[in-house]
């Protein structure tokens, strides 16, 4: 078992508690009574499975915020937390000896609305493990925003399991949506516009790709 | 016979008046571009004076009064205007109209395939006791990326006027295609009515630009004539411009001719205005593009770098996971972007911009997902 990874994953793990648990407003002071009788037996639960709790929390603040009735929050909140537990549980299963992050288990329940599955995305573990280690949450992330934007799945794993594995830098990784984006706005079907889009990113093709021979690790090309 | 001069007098200026020379598009569909968002509601008021001249009367002097109210949503927009228009004694003329118009995505929101359903409903009055009154529902198939698109579809209309009991229906197929750019959009469009027996093929041409203070709006449109009532053509072309010389109002001119209506049997003409416009704020012809990051690094967020367009905004607030939900000011910098001030820990975090105190949003081209409440929720990415 190899240690770097946990390590990693503990100290984003504790930089993004104590970031969040500093942003977050005081839950009891932000909603009501009746909101909080609506939620506070399913963020208990939550905690005892050992759920992102946080999330939950900041969904109840976003219904609050959004004014929407006491009893529909608590309807979403339930639904977030099962879906928080499922993913959990699908991935305990599927990478016993993986360390979890809270962030990662959120990115998978989001994941999973675009129509991803566990299954799916247990590639992006296993090139973790043979890249630089670190949080999955923004490849993950942004795995689901290709197939929101209409990136075929097979396309869309095999691309960002190929950036995790060779490390190519997140700001660049996350800016394929995007480029993507605007090679179908320039009239090029998905296949075509992921190929523009690694090019202009300057991201060697997965295996499996045709395309341009690899010319960089990720650098942002010159200029 | 339903075709130009059919009513003639009253009905021309009833007609008329509802071009009133502000007419955008020769004919009168309501395409959506289908990258509607959810804007605040949007009304104008034009005060304008007009000189028409009919194909079947000598030129008028005619001052108007005409009110727009949109509503959008994004995927559904409506629409309602209306004008009263006095002419130089001959009367004056009443006109309303309403659109509503919405679009659904069947093969899921990241395909660019739209089915958009619309339908309009409208009617003038002249003080003569001419009447008239129109209806019609489309249905169109769309095809759209991000800055072009083209549409196939059918619409059904039926009208009738005061000078004939019967009522005339028509089925207009129609194809066309749209491109935008960041000053530019272009529409083109090819239908053709099919009523009482004939068919008038045309094709139709709409420009809108902006630039500074000014917006400016051109259209075009050429249309057959079927042999048994002629053979001839018809065409028509006009050009608006509008001066905005404050955010709430514009002078606008403009002037050109119009194509008769087949449908109603009301003739062509040609007209110039000009006029006052008085808004709550400026809709621009082009929405302001916005190319947001898909990530920010966390120097971005601690420097000030991390701003997003808003269309048409007096006030924005954001309100997110790392604010508790929330809403913090935002401050608008010399580029038109508001700045978010946060300092933020590398990570994914759920947002959305409160524009105007009164809608949820998520800045163009951010990534986003359903928030669980009917709406959506962004995703502001920050790298390690």
């Amino acid at each position: 078992m190899r240690l770097a990874p946990f390590g990693a994953a503990a100290a984003l793990a504790l930089v993004q508690a104590l970031a969040v648990s500093a942003q977050v407003g005081d839950l009891a002071a932000r909603a009501g009574p009746e909101t909080l009788a609506a939620v506070q037996g399913i963020l208990d639960e939550a905690a005892g499975d050992s759920l992102p709790v946080r999330a939950l929390e900041s969904k109840v603040l976003e219904g609050v915020a959004k004014n929407v009735p006491p009893e529909r929050i608590g309807q979403v909140v339930a639904r977030l937390a099962g879906e928080l537990r499922a993913v959990r549980a699908a991935l305990r299963e599927a990478l016993p000896d993986q360390p979890l992050l809270d962030g990662e288990v959120v990115a998978v329940a989001t994941a999973a609305r675009q129509g991803l599955d566990v299954e799916t995305v247990r590639p992006l573990w296993v090139s973790r493990s043979e890249g630089e280690g670190g949080s999955l949450e923004v490849p993950l992330t942004v795995l689901g925003e290709l197939v929101r934007r209409g990136v075929p799945v097979p396309d869309a794993v095999s691309l960002m399991t190929h950036v995790v594995a060779t490390s190519v830098p997140l700001p660049v990784a996350a800016q394929i949506p995007g480029k993507f984006d605007g090679a179908v706005g320039s009239g090029a079907s998905p296949a075509a516009a992921l190929g523009q889009a690694l090019r202009n990113l300057n991201i060697p093709d997965p295996p499996g790709r045709g395309g341009n021979p690899p010319s960089g690790r990720g650098r942002r090309p010159p200029g | 016979m339903i075709f130009a001069g059919a009513a003639g007098g009253a009905g021309a200026i009833a007609f008329g008046a509802r071009r009133r020379g502000i007419a955008p598009v020769a004919v009168s569909l309501l395409v959506l571009p289908l990258a509607l968002t959810a804007q605040a509601p949007r009304w104008e008021v034009d005060l304008s004076a007009s000189r028409i001249e009919y194909d079947t009367l000598a030129p008028l002097g005619a001052p108007s009064l005409s009110a727009l109210g949109e509503w959008q949503r994004p995927s559904v927009f409506g629409r309602l205007s209306g004008s009263l228009t006095g002419f130089e004694g001959a009367g004056w003329s009443g006109q309303v109209r309403g659109d509503l118009a919405g679009w659904i995505a069947p093969a899921g929101r990241g395909s660019p395939l739209r089915v958009e359903f619309a339908g309009a409903a409208g009617g003038a009055r002249h003080s003569s006791g001419f009447n008239s009154a129109i209806g019609r529902a489309d249905a169109r198939l769309h095809l759209r990326a991000r800055s072009s698109g083209g549409w196939v579809g059918a619409s059904l209309a039926s009208a009738r006027n005061s000078f004939d009991s019967a009522s005339v229906g028509g089925a207009i197929p129609s194809v066309g295609l749209w491109t935008q750019t960041a000053l530019l959009r272009a529409t083109v469009s090819v239908l053709a009515t099919r009523a009482d027996g004939n068919t008038y093929p045309e094709a139709n041409v709409a420009l809108s630009m902006t630039r500074g203070a000014v917006d400016l709006t051109a259209y075009g449109g050429l249309r057959r004539i079927p042999r048994s009532l002629g053979g001839s053509a018809e065409r028509w072309a006009g050009a608006t411009a509008s001066v905005w010389f404050d955010a709430r109002a514009a002078v606008v001119v403009s002037g050109g001719t119009y194509a008769s209506d087949v449908l109603q049997g009301l003739p062509g003409g040609r007209f110039v205005s000009i006029g006052v416009r008085l808004t709550r704020r400026r809709a621009r012809p082009i929405p302001v593009s916005a190319q947001a990051p898909i990530v920010y690094t966390p120097e971005a967020a601690s420097s000030g770098s991390i701003g997003f367009v808003v269309e048409d905004a007096e006030r924005v607030e954001i309100a997110g996971d790392w604010t508790g939900w929330e809403r913090v000011p935002l401050t608008r910098d010399d580029s038109g972007r508001w700045i978010v001030p946060a300092t933020l820990a590398p990570g994914v975090y759920r947002f959305n911009l409160r524009v105007d105190g009164e809608r949820w949003i998520v800045p163009d081209s951010v990534a986003e997902i359903d928030d669980g409440y009917g709406g959506r929720v962004g995703l502001l990415i920050i790298s390690n």
